[in-house]
């Protein structure tokens, strides 16, 4: 038997950019690329945050930059693939992870705000991919190439629109550089998690209840997701085991939506046994 | 990689023999590489225990179990042996299935409902019977082998393409129904897959060098058909805690095949 787990599924010694790395998901894929044996170099506005999560890499016996880059700036851009292969001769993975919702009502919505969505959620993917995608066709040796998308990209979004337009075009855009970047060996993949319980989520004061009103426990297929489930999916994602896989969404979420819908909450004592 | 790993897991393999593409047998050796106990099912003994030395000999633990899974008696006689062999089941993979190769107004009916019946059948069936004890159990993962042609079509095996569309849509109503059990089904959609020096088992010669152009030759590796190996890894995440939010998708393995059904 040839398999070999951590041969086909850690990522010892690739060098992996993780953007909006010094926070929530983003931060959760950064340590889990860590753990699974990679050297990680965390981008995003804030160098406070990023040497915090650095330092943690580091702890870990990992290499890590914390280099603080607006991702909507071609030459922030530039200069965080600069800095990586200067310091670590190349580059293996990129994880396009940054971008954030918000959206006025559409009544009061300005083609600003609407702009303002697009490039925080779609350009900066373009900048990132075709950034790093430059970088490993000269490098001749394949890479990975990652966008974190979200289900607003596929789910009817009404307070969203912007946002789930922008993460809609991120998972054609993944088909489209799949396909261009194919004969060289770099695959592009899109993650697509649904409502992920963040520190941030929590902080602001939503903590997913594991129990419901009459004491019994919530399924766990029935919870919103943890950063770590969307994490393990970049892992493999980055790693050997995915090496057939590209221009594929894969959405990460459970069933919350049948614990939110009012049916089910009724049919609960027939379903629950 | 803890979160990869089967570690005292108990799983099914069905079409674990390696009689056709050898994915089965693959996704056998893999997870017993990952931890699991396995129970490698299928219809022929002889290439059944043949895995199972495999594994053992590799100091894994596996059990042969013959049963024709479109039969349901035999298939709750699979439950009930892999119970009293190792006392739990928290992986299913559906893995049997296979086709004949033909343009679809000569199929025959017969041909049809085999086609149907293992595919579609047989994979409903070992679902169905599985859950029964997984639900007793509070879980388990469910993991079906689906196919690229259940998405795009296939000129030449119609009856495949459709019974693999219904596996993967029942996957997704699966995934649904069992949530509350906390079952995870998914499902892997293999493209083309070769097992090495045996090329496509019982393709015709015309097809098999019409997909062979289909591959471009710019491509790298990435445009060449996939191994058994890429089935079973992907089959490996959908079996290990590392997709335990992921439910009712479906994961196509084909490089970067799928352009040319859209191009």
């Amino acid at each position: 038997m040839s398999f070999n787990l951590e041969d086909t599924f850690g990522l010892k010694d690739k060098v992996a950019i993780v953007t909006g790395g010094g926070s929530g998901i983003g931060e959760e894929i950064s340590k889990a690329y860590a753990r699974a044996g990679a050297h990680v170099v965390v981008a995003a506005r804030k160098q406070e945050r990023l040497d915090r999560v650095a330092e943690e890499i580091r702890e870990m016996g990992r290499e890590s930059l914390a280099i603080s880059t607006d991702v909507t700036e071609p030459e922030q851009v530039d200069n965080l693939l600069k800095k990586t292969v200067e310091k670590f001769g190349h580059l293996d993975i990129m994880v396009a992870n940054s971008g954030g919702g918000g959206f006025p009502p559409l009544d009061k919505a300005t083609l600003e705000d609407w702009d303002k969505q697009i490039n925080l959620n779609l350009d900066s993917a373009f900048l990132c991919d075709v950034g790093a995608g430059k970088i490993m066709i000269e490098q001749g040796a394949g890479g990975k190439i990652i966008n974190i998308s979200s289900t607003a990209g596929i789910n009817l979004n009404p307070g969203l629109a912007a946002y789930a337009a922008a993460k809609a075009g991120v998972i054609n855009f993944t088909k489209t550089l799949a396909l261009n970047y194919a004969g060289h060996n770099i695959n592009v993949n899109c993650v697509a998690p649904g409502f992920t319980a963040t520190p941030g989520i929590r902080k602001a004061g939503y903590v997913p209840p594991d129990r419901r009103k009459d004491g019994t426990k919530v399924p766990p297929l029935l919870m919103p997701n943890e950063p770590y489930h969307v994490a393990d999916a970049c892992v493999f994602l980055a790693s050997e085991a995915s090496s057939h896989v590209t221009g594929e969404l894969m959405i990460i979420r459970g069933m919350l939506h049948m614990e939110r819908s009012d049916d089910v909450n009724r049919d609960r004592a027939h379903l629950v046994r | 990689m803890s979160q990869f790993e089967l570690t005292d897991k108990v799983a099914i393999v069905t079409g674990g023999g390696g009689t056709s593409h050898g994915i089965g047998r693959c996704i056998a050796m893999t997870f017993a590489q990952a931890g699991a106990k396995i129970v490698v099912v299928g219809r022929h003994e002889e290439s059944l225990n043949k895995v199972v030395e495999e594994i053992n000999s590799a100091g894994g633990e596996a059990v042969a179990i013959v049963a024709d899974i479109t039969d349901p008696a035999q298939v709750d006689g699979m439950v009930t042996k892999a119970m009293a062999a190792f006392g739990q089941i928290n992986i299913l993979v559906n893995s049997a299935g296979g086709s004949t190769f033909g343009n679809p107004e000569d199929l025959s009916p017969a041909e049809w409902n085999d086609c149907i019946s293992l595919n579609l059948n047989g994979t409903c069936l070992c679902c169905a019977a599985v859950a029964k004890e997984m639900i007793r159990q509070g879980g388990g993962k469910i993991v079906n082998i689906g196919s690229s042609s259940g998405i795009k079509g296939e000129e030449h095996a119609a009856h495949f393409a459709a019974a693999k569309a219904a596996v993967i849509n029942l996957t997704r109503s699966l995934a649904i129904s069992w949530a509350i059990h906390s079952i995870n089904v998914n499902c892997v959609s293999p493209g083309s897959v070769e097992v090495p020096d045996h090329g496509i088992p019982d393709m015709p010669d015309d097809e098999y060098s019409k997909r062979q152009k289909l591959q471009s030759a710019d491509a790298g590796s990435l445009g060449l058909p996939g191994t058994p190996q890429d089935v079973a890894n992907a089959a490996l995440y959908f079996a290990s805690p590392g997709s335990d939010i992921m439910t009712g998708e479906n994961l196509v393995v084909r490089g970067s095949e799928w352009a040319s059904a859209y191009a």
